[in-house]
């Protein structure tokens, strides 16, 4: 039997998983929750993000975290030209549903392939010197390379969550997601929300990126692995809800280390997908609604 | 107006798609050296995992087989005649593996066929080679004619005929130091996994070893923190690993974050050959133990492997492949040794009488001398190295290459240096 302490450790580094779960999954929840768009090429974004900073690393020996934050503002215009592309071009032009997924589905196969003529296929990683770096407090163990990424995500959901409700133009965003024609009416204009929304999402997908490769190696494709661990932080989490987002992930982050050290990793990544569908069942608009 | 500049619109990204497309179809063409022939070819064709999850192995086999070609051109080729590699990428997908070989054997026409890298698209090219009697030699796929029993099937991999064989190296280790120890085994869930634990564990109990715990992980587990927490509340004398690249590094690290110390630690963690890997553990791997097929200690150097390292290093910056190439890079040119041997020796293309010289001859390549397993196609001696990293001071590039901190422990012909017992903790 697994003693008491070390259960509590795998609690404890279960919350600390679930930031990076979290800062994961904030982009596609923004895009389902508030523009009805399930972005499958965020993942590919953000490993574009983690390329960028293992160049970064590599030319200029930055940090990778910090490369990831330096990048986000070219991701968020990225975002916002690439929302107004597919804004004009396929959402307002072909009415044929899934239009929008083939659309970001392709893209992703488009990014993985641009990222595999640029890097080729061998795995890349950056050492830093908290990437091995462990702090003990008492009998626990906190690895700095998932513990910082927790506290600047928890950072970070704070400071969307304040934007998003208590700024005008984050009003105004989330207000584009309930009813568009609204917002038009009052004299915003609901394109140009739109793309900032989509904006946002990938800057945030360019955090992620920095503290997957602190955390571990990539390789163009490793985004796939995080897509369905995303889509069910999302959807626990309720869509477009920034603290439901953010709780999930840690739910899903402890309950998955606690079934995994207590039963085996097997279960610990079926939980994950059972808990989504029981909260669909129970609460059909997520754990928190928006 | 709002339409027209919609349309504006579409017409620039058709445009843009348009543009994409004939400029990489124009690089792809272009980054095709020309080649002077004069005789026909002798072609040679094989389908490889260039992209999706075996594309850095694919990749590597590809350079690998190409720098075989270029040498045996510039002797002369085969026969006389000059060789023409003709490949596809199968993305990985095994689906398309078969296709491929349909291609290559029914519209391409190749005289001769070498198989893919790894054993799944091995797996599904195996039934096309067997439905036109061809000879099919494969690079680094495990027990793949397990079920087909075929006969003119060889497997260029480290590994001999039987199960046990994959970690009798490691348990020979353990117990020149250790009597009847408790053991916790630690697999990635998927057929390899399986495979070689259950060798493993048979060994174990051959041995007298105790194993104590054991468990398995999906192969998208993203932390290995709660996987190797029960490991250590169990505090067995040796931890086996059975990972895949990106799960190996995960396991160093969450290892090293939990402080699990076990008297020896390592297995069969593939991925932790590669110099990319390696650079992203630096001195954490110092006295971990793993497989290997080959690293250039002095007994393992053979005729033309130092020409063959240098001349894969020189060109690994340009297709973005392992910089060192030290695990399957000499292996993969040895497949193309076999066939050219076998061709050369019976003057012949014909399958049948190229794949019966296969079964039961013996062919001098750069990682020594292959014989095969008449009833499997494996190796009928296993030449699997446990090796441990030692002494490692910088963790950069440079303490990786050569043979100085990478000491082989097993088997005895190519030892190279003392197991450094026990495991001394994490650096």
């Amino acid at each position: 039997m697994i003693p008491a302490e070390m259960l509590l450790n795998a609690f404890v580094l279960g919350i600390l998983v679930g930031g990076l779960y979290a800062i994961i999954s904030l982009g596609i929840s923004m895009g389902i929750g508030l523009l009805n768009i399930s972005n499958l090429a965020h993942v590919g974004f953000m490993l574009l993000a983690s390329y960028g900073a293992y160049t970064l690393n590599a030319e200029m020996n930055l940090d990778p975290i910090v490369a990831g934050a330096m990048l986000s503002p070219f991701f968020f215009i990225l975002g916002y030209a690439l929302y107004v592309m597919y804004y004009k071009v396929f959402e307002r032009r072909i009415e044929l549903p899934g239009t929008g997924l083939v659309f970001l589905f392709g893209l992703l196969v488009i990014l993985e392939m641009v990222m595999y003529a640029l890097f080729g296929i061998t795995e890349r990683g950056i050492y830093t010197y908290y990437s091995m770096q462990t702090i003990t407090i008492g009998f626990l163990r906190l690895p700095l390379r998932i513990l910082y990424p927790f506290i600047l995500c928890f950072g970070l959901v704070i400071a969307i969550y304040f934007f998003l409700t208590r700024t005008r133009l984050g009003i105004a965003l989330r207000g584009v997601g309930l009813d568009e024609h609204v917002i038009a009416c009052v004299g915003c204009d609901p394109l140009r929300a739109k793309s900032i929304i989509f904006g946002l999402s990938l800057a945030t997908a360019s955090l992620a990126g920095g503290f997957l490769i602190a955390a571990q190696p990539i390789s163009p494709y490793s985004g796939r692995q995080f897509i369905g661990i995303a889509f069910a932080v999302g959807v626990i989490g309720g869509m477009g809800n920034i603290f439901g987002t953010f709780l999930a992930a840690l739910l899903l982050g402890v309950l998955g280390n606690l079934v995994t050290a207590l039963y085996g990793s097997i279960w610990g990544a079926a939980i994950s997908f059972m808990i989504a569908l029981l909260v669909l069942l129970i609460r059909p608009k997520g754990l928190l609604r928006r | 107006m709002e339409k027209a500049i919609a349309k504006i619109y579409a017409v620039v990204a058709a445009v843009v798609i348009i543009i994409a497309l004939v400029a990489g179809g124009m690089y792809y063409y272009l980054s095709i050296p020309g080649q002077v022939v004069e005789k026909t070819p002798i072609r040679i064709g094989f389908s490889q995992p260039l992209t999706g999850s075996l594309g850095a192995g694919g990749q590597a086999t590809l350079l690998s087989l190409k720098i075989w070609a270029e040498d045996v051109n510039a002797k002369g080729g085969l026969l006389g005649r000059p060789i023409e590699l003709v490949y596809y990428d199968d993305h990985s997908n095994p689906a398309d593996t078969a296709a491929i070989y349909e291609k290559l054997i029914g519209v391409d026409k190749v005289d001769l066929i070498l198989g893919p890298y790894a054993t799944i698209p091995t797996v599904a090219a195996l039934p096309i080679a067997m439905k036109y009697n061809r000879t099919l030699i494969s690079v680094f796929a495990t027990y793949a004619n397990e079920a087909y029993h075929y006969p003119y099937y060889f497997s260029v991999m480290f590994a001999g005929p039987k199960l046990t064989d994959w970690s009798i190296g490691f348990c020979e280790i353990v117990n020149s130091v250790l009597q009847r120890p408790t053991v916790a085994v630690v697999a990635i869930a998927n057929e390899v996994g399986d495979k070689i634990s259950r060798g493993f564990k048979e060994n174990c109990k051959n041995y007298g070893f105790n194993i104590i715990y054991e468990t398995s992980y999906p192969p998208t587990t993203a932390d290995f923190t709660s996987v190797l927490l029960p490991v250590k509340a169990a505090n067995p004398d040796v931890v086996f690993f059975v990972s895949y690249p990106t799960d190996s590094v995960g396991l160093i690290k969450a290892a090293k974050e939990i402080d699990l110390r076990p008297k020896i630690i390592g297995g069969s963690m593939t991925g932790l050959q590669y110099a990319f890997n390696q650079l992203t553990l630096g001195k954490t791997l110092n006295g971990v133990i793993i497989h290997h097929s080959w690293i250039p200690a002095p007994a393992l150097m053979f005729n033309g492997t130092a020409e063959f390292i240098s001349k894969y290093q020189a060109l690994a910056p340009t297709y973005g492949v392992d910089p060192l190439g030290y695990y399957l890079a000499p292996w993969s040119y040895s497949a193309g040794q076999v066939l050219q041997q076998a061709v050369e020796a019976t003057g012949s293309l014909d399958q049948k009488i190229i794949g019966e010289y296969i079964r039961t001859h013996k062919f001098q390549t750069i990682v020594g001398e292959l014989e095969f397993d008449p009833a499997s196609g494996e190796l009928k001696e296993s030449k699997l190295l446990y090796i441990q990293f030692q002494g490692l001071t910088r963790g950069d590039l440079l303490d990786f290459t050569g043979p100085t901190h990478l000491k082989v422990l097993y088997p005895p012909k190519y030892k190279s240096g003392d197991l450094i017992f026990p495991f001394p903790g994490w650096d």
